[in-house]
């Protein structure tokens, strides 16, 4: 009879956690000067996580998929890279049964734009014909309950002028991870930026 | 403006600015920050942002260009000896550098971990925002608060310290406000 009892009671409790509503998202808009935006650059943040990199890249991509041109700057070179393959192809013969294999292996050195000194970047970025900055940033809040808080923002490359910003704050749900969170605000701090 | 990590001061028991001393229980698997920064920077950084500074990261801003090896796809960077960033260098060098990229300000957040009564922690969060022509403090916000859970308390200062930005300069962006 207890036991039915507890069983009863854990699975209300878990429907009730399920069930729970959760707090409205707040949503916040800042508009800027208005400036032609069509060449950006996403400046990663100083977080160097894995979470931090996949919001970037997400939106990133989402501005690709709008018609802005997105410079990625682990993908530019800042000077030439040198390449070297190395190329090995092997064969053996052990008491008369013969075998072959091969490696390879490529290397590239030299510095990409996510790698120069702050001076070089900014005028790499300026002859770029970079005209924006969007910059990702996502924040934990440690409360009951739990939010996340994400903002993108566009500035303007040549005055640091802001274009506009949006932020958008979620509650976290008692089955959702800080990252599903993270995303969930990102997306919609941007829908609010490109909207 | 360019803005600096938080840095972490206890005169009684310098531990006390380690995360690590502070965790107890929980999760084994759970990884903890070198330092409080971890726990107040995204937070502060983010509502000052939204408050309409533009923030130039000292620890992503890079003072020399390092080397970057990919072997067969895996990229990874060598860096050379010395500070590598604007955020391990001293505060002249600091202004040095802000002065020539054309940055007016810089924002200096430290946080102080002290005794208080009754065998408690309080914990106190204070942002400066230094200009660099006259090397004057343009505006100061501070937050306390006694250590309950050091990660939550350090997250509770750092919205503390941004909420009372966003409420001083940008009073019709403050969060929660009806929209």
């Amino acid at each position: 009879m207890t036991g039915a009892a507890l069983a009863a009671l854990a699975v209300a409790c878990v429907a009730g956690a399920c069930t729970l509503e959760k707090l409205p998202p707040i949503v916040m808009v800042r508009d800027g000067q208005s400036s032609p935006v069509k060449r950006v650059v996403l400046l990663p943040a100083e977080c160097g996580s894995s979470l931090c990199r996949g919001l970037d890249q997400l939106v990133a991509g989402e501005l690709a998929f709008r018609g802005y041109e997105v410079v990625d700057l682990q993908r530019l070179n800042a000077i030439e890279r040198k390449r070297t393959e190395v190329q090995v192809l092997w064969t053996s013969k052990v008491r008369g049964v013969e075998s072959s294999g091969q490696t390879r292996r490529v290397e590239v050195r030299g510095p990409t734009l996510s790698d120069v000194d702050v001076w070089t970047l900014r005028d790499e970025l300026t002859a770029m014909g970079v005209d924006s900055i969007v910059r990702v940033r996502t924040a934990e809040i440690w409360a009951k309950p739990a939010r996340v808080v994400a903002l993108v923002r566009v500035t303007r490359a040549g005055d640091a002028q802001l274009v506009a910003s949006a932020l958008c704050e979620l509650e976290v749900g008692t089955f959702d991870t800080y990252e599903q969170g993270a995303e969930r605000s990102t997306r919609c701090a941007l829908a609010k930026v490109l909207r | 403006m360019l803005v600096l990590p938080t840095t972490c001061t206890s005169l009684s028991y310098p531990a006390l600015c380690l995360p690590a001393t502070c965790a107890t229980g929980g999760d084994p698997r759970r990884v903890v920050p070198p330092s409080f920064a971890a726990y107040i920077d995204p937070a502060l950084r983010l509502k000052l942002e939204f408050a309409g500074f533009t923030l130039a990261e000292a620890g992503a801003m890079r003072i020399t260009t390092a080397d970057r090896v990919d072997v067969n796809g895996k990229s990874r960077r060598v860096e050379g000896e010395g500070p590598q960033t604007v955020a391990e260098l001293g505060f002249e060098d600091v202004q040095t550098i802000a002065m020539s990229l054309k940055l007016p300000s810089v924002l200096v957040p430290n946080l102080t971990i002290r005794p208080a009564a009754h065998a408690m922690q309080e914990a106190i969060l204070n942002v400066v925002l230094v200009e660099v022509s006259t090397r004057w403090p343009r505006w100061t916000a501070t937050c306390s608060e006694i250590v309950f859970s050091p990660e939550e308390t350090m997250n509770r200062l750092a919205n503390c310290v941004g909420n009372g930005v966003l409420a001083a300069l940008a009073p019709e962006n403050v969060i929660g406000k009806e929209l």
